[in-house]
């Protein structure tokens, strides 16, 4: 049964396992892993909790896959469950916690629809986002790691982070601007 | 193969779990019984809120205070002091309440809080304007003061007293820089004008007409600080203890 699903889409598998086939949750939790894994050592720059924290998310998604409209997709549902699981333990550890009053959420920003990044300049971001990423504030921090390491689009973020869509273009942009100031201040501090 | 390990435990041990029935699937009636408590919850919060607001406004209206600003600075802090404070303050936190909810829903969330603060701000509004034009706030009202309203009947007789320095009646006499005031209770009153008191725009007071005096009481005297006429068509605050829509 297993190998008859590899072909089938993740909101397809789903419906397989709200209809009893546990196995087939195993596919999800092989295609799903390396990337929340990946998703949660960027937000909790700590291994070990990182790791911890993926179990916690596929047991909580099993939980609540009753939940899970099949007629949407299932990637920015399962990273909703990731972000909340990684916002509890992040509060739990007092640790960059995410401030309580938004500002960037109090008026529509007029920032233009996402448009393509060339492969230099996603290149670039990507190498800026290892180097530099923990001097990026959280809030700026998974708007980025979501776009440009997950390759989300901002409406898809946007419901992971409940967040307005024209938020997650603000937070894109500035961070992409403070990451750029933050690794050249560290590339000169080397120097 | 060290990164490996973690994929064959994780997956092993999430699968181990959930067929052992450690970890079980929540039904879909659970999330079913979850959305309806949101919306139950967001109905409640709505109209708790627009039914607060509601009874501010009942309340100003029905004593007359919202003629308070007319008597200058004095009028101003007259008002203020006999605002319903606990019930703005539970009017905003029930708002603040209703704001939260709402961003539980996609629609909420995917727009500023400006955006949704202005859409429940108008919806409250507008359906507080519609409660003021029923008799809804008028029927509790006097159910309320004959105590035959359960509940929320402790609210208006709560917020029934008009506030200290200011006094509604009937003119019943009038003599040079004095009048005769009759109150609803029957209590008579004597108002002495002043030079300085402020007088209605239109000036000429007959018997008969309903006014409301702004001044301190001294044991049935009243220095008159501001003097306005009512209308009743438009207030009828006098002919009972809550406001009657005609």
């Amino acid at each position: 049964m297993v190998s008859n699903t590899q072909n089938l889409t993740d909101e397809d598998i789903v419906l397989l396992v709200i209809d009893g086939d546990i196995d087939s949750f195993g596919v999800l939790v092989e295609r799903y892993q390396a990337k929340l894994l990946r998703y949660a050592r960027k937000l909790l720059f700590n291994d070990s909790d990182a790791e911890d924290i993926i179990q916690e998310i596929f047991i909580k998604t099993y939980q609540n896959i009753n939940s899970f409209d099949a007629a949407k997709k299932f990637s920015p549902w399962i990273y909703r469950i990731a972000h909340n699981e990684i916002i509890n333990k992040s509060k739990r550890r007092k640790f960059d916690a995410l401030p309580f009053f938004d500002a960037d959420t109090l008026w529509p920003h007029p920032v233009s629809a996402e448009s393509p990044t060339d492969d230099i300049d996603q290149k670039l971001i990507k190498e800026m986002l290892d180097q530099c990423l923990e001097k990026l504030a959280p809030k700026y921090r998974e708007p980025m790691i979501l776009y440009y390491l997950e390759e989300l689009s901002y409406k898809e973020i946007a419901d992971i982070l409940h967040i307005p869509t024209s938020t997650v273009g603000i937070r894109i942009k500035r961070g992409k601007e403070k990451l750029q100031k933050e690794c050249k201040t560290k590339t000169e501090y080397e120097k | 193969m060290k990164n490996n390990q973690p994929q064959f435990n994780i997956k092993d041990q999430v699968l181990k779990n959930i067929k052992s029935g450690q970890i079980k699937m929540k039904s879909k009636y659970h999330f079913i019984l979850s959305a309806l408590l949101l919306i139950v919850g967001f109905i409640l919060a709505f109209l708790l809120t627009l039914f607060l607001l509601s009874f501010v406004v009942f309340t100003l209206q029905a004593k007359g205070l919202h003629l308070l600003p007319s008597f200058g600075i004095y009028g101003y802090k007259a008002l203020f002091f006999s605002l319903p404070w606990l019930v703005i303050i539970a009017a905003i936190i029930f708002f603040i309440i209703l704001e939260k909810l709402a961003k539980k829903f996609k629609f909420f969330y995917r727009h500023s809080l400006l955006v949704t603060f202005t859409v429940i701000a108008i919806s409250v509004v507008a359906g507080a304007i519609i409660i003021l034009n029923t008799s809804m706030h008028n029927e509790f009202c006097t159910s309320a003061e004959k105590e035959t309203l359960p509940f929320m009947g402790t609210l208006y007789r709560g917020y029934s007293e008009t506030p200290k320095n200011i006094v509604t009646g009937k003119v019943t006499d009038i003599k040079p820089h004095k009048l005769d005031l009759t109150t609803k209770k029957g209590d008579i009153l004597l108002i002495n004008i002043m030079p300085t008191t402020k007088m209605p725009p239109e000036r000429q007071i007959i018997i008969n007409d309903i006014i409301m005096i702004v001044g301190k009481r001294t044991n049935g005297h009243i220095n008159a600080i501001g003097i306005r006429k009512i209308d009743p068509r438009i207030n009828p605050i006098f002919q009972s203890g809550c406001l009657i829509k005609q």
